[in-house]
């Protein structure tokens, strides 16, 4: 996701523009009047345009497998309509509660304790004055992002090890028996999202820190002059500037509140830990192992993303009642 | 200010090569060489004769070698042979093992420009046939393949096992009822520590939590600390169940269904005697006998946990004994890895379940257009002794040579000078590979490996025996297919149902949940455990019936 633009508009009355004194009454007119003027902007956008009608939007009439009985042989036209059959037998199982439960908090809890945790640290980084240790440490921080999940996994299991892994053994230390952490389901969320945490706050630092060098520095000049020391410039000048991206990442993230990693659950979890660990993917997956039954993973999917449309739109319209800013 | 600018047009060249290069891999190395072939050339040769087809190339969708620097599509020595044999050339369209599964599903999903024949990602032939994606093969093969006819007629039991509810026969299955005696599945455990500690091989299940508690306390590992892993379990859960069978039950390969003495199929996972196992089991847990970590193992753990000296008894195929102690010696320890005899009970004699009968699924597309000359090759591949033998042996001269009319692997193949492994190197050769093959017991006309190999390796060929008479059929060899709404219902339904009992017997055995017994049969028949059974009962009575 790159740095959202949140344009202002401007109205200016029209008479004080030279050349449009007079409005077209024809729209067409008017139209390729209009697309003249941004035609570089405008060719610029197409290639992307394309791409997106082409591969997200054209594929969406395969959607309709997820009320049809899909037989490949017979094509998407072809198969069976079944209606919500497939949406009913995934809400009829006696797990659909506690899967809509584990997704939906282990993306809450990525959220509500992870968004933060970016933020804080660009605004720490931001008051570093000595300049190699500020790029060292953001360097090192960005680091965990590019090790690859499977590794990253790996090297939970090794550490959580109730045998010999170093956290229990650090445990010991104080007394505090061996824990096995990832047999057991209260330590699952923990574990997802602190590790996630970790391999992501140094890499999503980064818009921030972008943010923060957009401010005037003038503003710091005025806030000094006033008085504030440096927790008041934060809470007065950089928070304030750079609330519009918080608020925008915010709103993103929150419209994937379904999505939660289904690779790094699938690898993290095992039978013991269901109770907290399964998550809807991994379940439809489970099922999907015994049968190809694509009807039945696109119903999952549409529910899925049914649910991630409605929170990104309740989420905009709050976030455009509350503040200034929003996605549209 | 021009070093900066050439600094920067270094650093983009750099750059945009990298990204050039990574794009540009190929992974499959040499090109398939193809071009000519794929029309005309109609198959010639009567019945009963070895066809010479020439002129036809037939494409086949597999995944790639299991000896991953061999890919099939380099031109392989044995194909190479076959091909100068049959006539046909084979357009190898294949993907590396891991992916082929999911490649292939999205690939019929589609269903279009499917190769001319394929390994079936999932073993459900019937859903395919269903769909129309493959062909009957009954006709085709009798009149064009003599060889597979004979076959059928020598193994009459693996034949029915191959063919759909509706008696048709829509897909060839790689028969590995040779595997089930020269590689038996069972408990490894460490020989060398049981002399040591001056203890017996154990028999029942007391004398397993004896064994076990005496590798926990003391020190086999002799290095003075309590570190040892008595019991560390390969496929989690499902390797626990082993220990089913000082119980009768049948928990591995049969997963918990088989027939009772009147023929009725029962789910052993809700008998009173699967209680009993699930309160030994959790007894060992609860006393640090089993590895803490058993849910979340995968084989590279065990070997690790292996590897370093701390593990005593695991459970897997006999041939990783030789795995394990050249891993243990390359470390510096003596390790002597061999198979334990079943534990057994009051009443029930100790087995192990055997592999098999079939495995994997072959089959010609409804894509195909020369449908014959497919199952006439597969007819010189899966069933003709001349190709069999290519298959199970390899190249004669390099992995094996005739001695006395008998087949023998050579020092090559046993002791590859690259290191290889005797899998390794027969595959290398393009043998043992990912198409329908045949690794027989049952038709003796056909060339069989196992005993070949075993001869080759006296320490696999002792523990073999040692297990060959408490080896038993699994119920995998008392069924045929299910039919589609069998397969629908089982699919539908399972999912809640292995995700109950996994969970819930995990935690019994963790010791997370109170072991409430009668709650847990009652969920299971709640979820509809009984219908399950009812199909395989269904299955397990059309097989007997025919």
């Amino acid at each position: 996701m790159g740095v959202m633009n949140i344009r202002t508009e401007v109205k200016q009355p029209e008479a004080s523009i030279p050349g449009s004194a007079h409005r077209h009454p024809n729209l067409f007119l008017r139209f390729a009047k209009n697309v003249r003027k941004d035609i570089q902007f405008i060719l610029i956008l197409l290639p992307v345009l394309i791409y997106y009608i082409i591969f997200h939007y054209v594929p969406m009439y395969g959607l309709l497998i997820a009320f049809k009985d899909f037989q490949p042989m017979k094509g998407i036209l072809g198969s069976e309509w079944i209606g919500f059959q497939n949406f009913s037998e995934f809400f009829d199982s006696i797990y659909f509660w506690r899967l809509l439960r584990n997704t939906v908090l282990l993306s809450l809890y990525s959220l509500i304790w992870g968004f933060p945790v970016p933020i804080i640290f660009a605004l720490m980084l931001n008051e570093l004055k000595e300049r190699f240790f500020k790029k060292a440490v953001q360097t090192i921080s960005y680091l965990p992002h590019f090790i690859s999940l499977v590794v990253v996994v790996g090297m939970i299991v090794t550490f959580t090890s109730p045998l010999d892994g170093v956290i229990n053994i650090f445990l010991g230390w104080f007394g505090i028996g061996p824990i096995n952490f990832l047999s057991e389901p209260g330590w699952f969320r923990t574990i997802y999202v602190s590790s996630g945490i970790w391999q992501s706050f140094g890499w999503g630092s980064i818009i921030y820190l972008a943010a923060i060098a957009g401010i005037n520095p003038q503003l710091y000049e005025a806030a000094e002059m006033d008085g504030a020391r440096r927790w008041g410039k934060i809470r007065h000048v950089t928070l304030p500037g750079i609330m519009p991206t918080i608020i925008i990442l915010f709103i993103l993230n929150f419209g994937q509140l379904m999505d939660v990693g289904f690779e790094k659950v699938l690898l993290l979890y095992n039978p013991a830990t269901y109770e907290t660990g399964d998550i809807i993917g991994t379940f439809v997956y489970r099922r999907g192992v015994l049968n190809a039954e694509y009807g039945y993973a696109a119903a999952v999917g549409l529910f899925n993303n049914a649910i991630n449309v409605c929170l990104l739109l309740t989420a905009n319209y709050l976030s455009r009642k509350v503040s200034e800013t929003s996605l549209w | 200010m021009s070093m900066k600018k050439a600094y920067m047009v270094i650093l983009s060249t750099v750059m945009a090569l990298t990204a050039t290069l990574t794009a540009c891999s190929n992974p499959s190395g040499k090109d398939d060489a193809s071009g000519k072939g794929g029309s005309a050339g109609e198959a010639k040769g009567t019945e009963g004769q070895q066809p010479v087809l020439t002129g036809v190339e037939l494409s086949y969708g597999t995944a790639d070698n299991y000896y991953a620097p061999k890919s099939l599509t380099s031109g392989l020595p044995v194909w190479n042979e076959i091909e100068k044999k049959t006539g046909i050339r084979i357009k190898w369209d294949v993907t590396p093992s891991a992916q082929y599964a999911d490649t292939m599903k999205l690939r019929l999903a589609a269903g279009q420009n499917l190769p001319d024949m394929i390994s079936i990602p999932e073993p459900d032939p019937v859903n395919l046939a269903q769909k129309g994606l493959i062909i009957p093969l009954d006709d085709l093969i009798a009149k064009y393949a003599p060889n597979i006819q004979r076959y059928f007629k020598a193994s009459p039991d693996v034949a029915k096992a191959m063919r759909a509810p509706d008696g048709k026969l829509y897909a060839l299955s790689s028969d590995v009822t040779g595997t089930a005696y020269a590689d038996p599945y069972g408990l490894l455990i460490r020989q060398d520590w049981l002399e040591k500690l001056g203890l017996q091989e154990p028999k029942t299940l007391d004398d397993w939590y004896n064994v076990l508690k005496a590798f926990k306390e003391r020190d086999p590992n002799g290095n003075g600390k309590a570190d040892e892993i008595p019991l560390s379990p390969e496929a989690n859960l499902r390797g626990l169940g082993l220990f089913g069978s000082a119980l009768g039950l049948h928990l591995f390969y049969s997963e918990g269904f088989y027939p009772d003495k009147n023929g009725k199929i029962q789910y052993q996972w809700m008998d009173e005697r699967a209680h009993q196992l699930i309160l030994w089991l959790n007894k060992l847990y609860k006393e640090g006998l089993i590895d803490p970590q058993f849910m979340t193992n995968t084989d590279t753990e065990v070997t690790s946990g292996i590897t370093r000296n701390i593990i005593g008894v695991t459970n897997h195929f006999i041939n990783n004994t030789n795995r394990f102690n050249a891993a243990q010696k390359a470390a510096g320890v003596n390790a002597s890895w061999q198979i334990a005899l079943p534990p057994s009970g009051d009443g029930y004699k100790g087995f192990y379940e055997k592999y098999g009968p079939i495995s994997g699924w072959h089959a010609i597309t409804k894509d195909s257009k020369h449908p014959e000359a497919a199952i006439k090759w597969f007819d010189y591949v899966y069933g003709s002794k001349e190709g069999e033998m290519y298959m199970n042996f390899g190249i004669e001269g390099q992995s094996y040579k005739m001695v006395n009319g008998e087949p023998q692997f050579t020092d090559w193949t046993s002791h590859n000078p690259e290191g290889l492994s005797f899998n390794e190197a027969l595959r290398s050769l393009g043998a043992m590979p990912t198409v329908a093959w045949i690794r027989s017991a049952t038709d003796t006309s056909l060339p069989n490996q196992m005993p070949a190999i075993l001869k080759q390796d006296p320490y696999l060929q002792k523990q073999a025996d040692k297990v060959k008479n408490v080896l038993q059929d699994s119920l995998l060899y008392m069924i045929g297919l299910p039919t589609l709404e069998e397969s629908k219902q089982t699919a539908k339904l399972m999912t809640d149902i292995k995700t109950y009992q996994d969970e819930t017997l995990s935690k019994f055995i963790l010791g997370q949940t109170p072991i409430d017994w009668s709650k847990f049969v009652n969920t299971l028949k709640s979820l509809g455990i009984d219908q399950i059974i009812r199909n395989k009962q269904a299955q397990y009575d059309r097989f007997h019936q025919k």
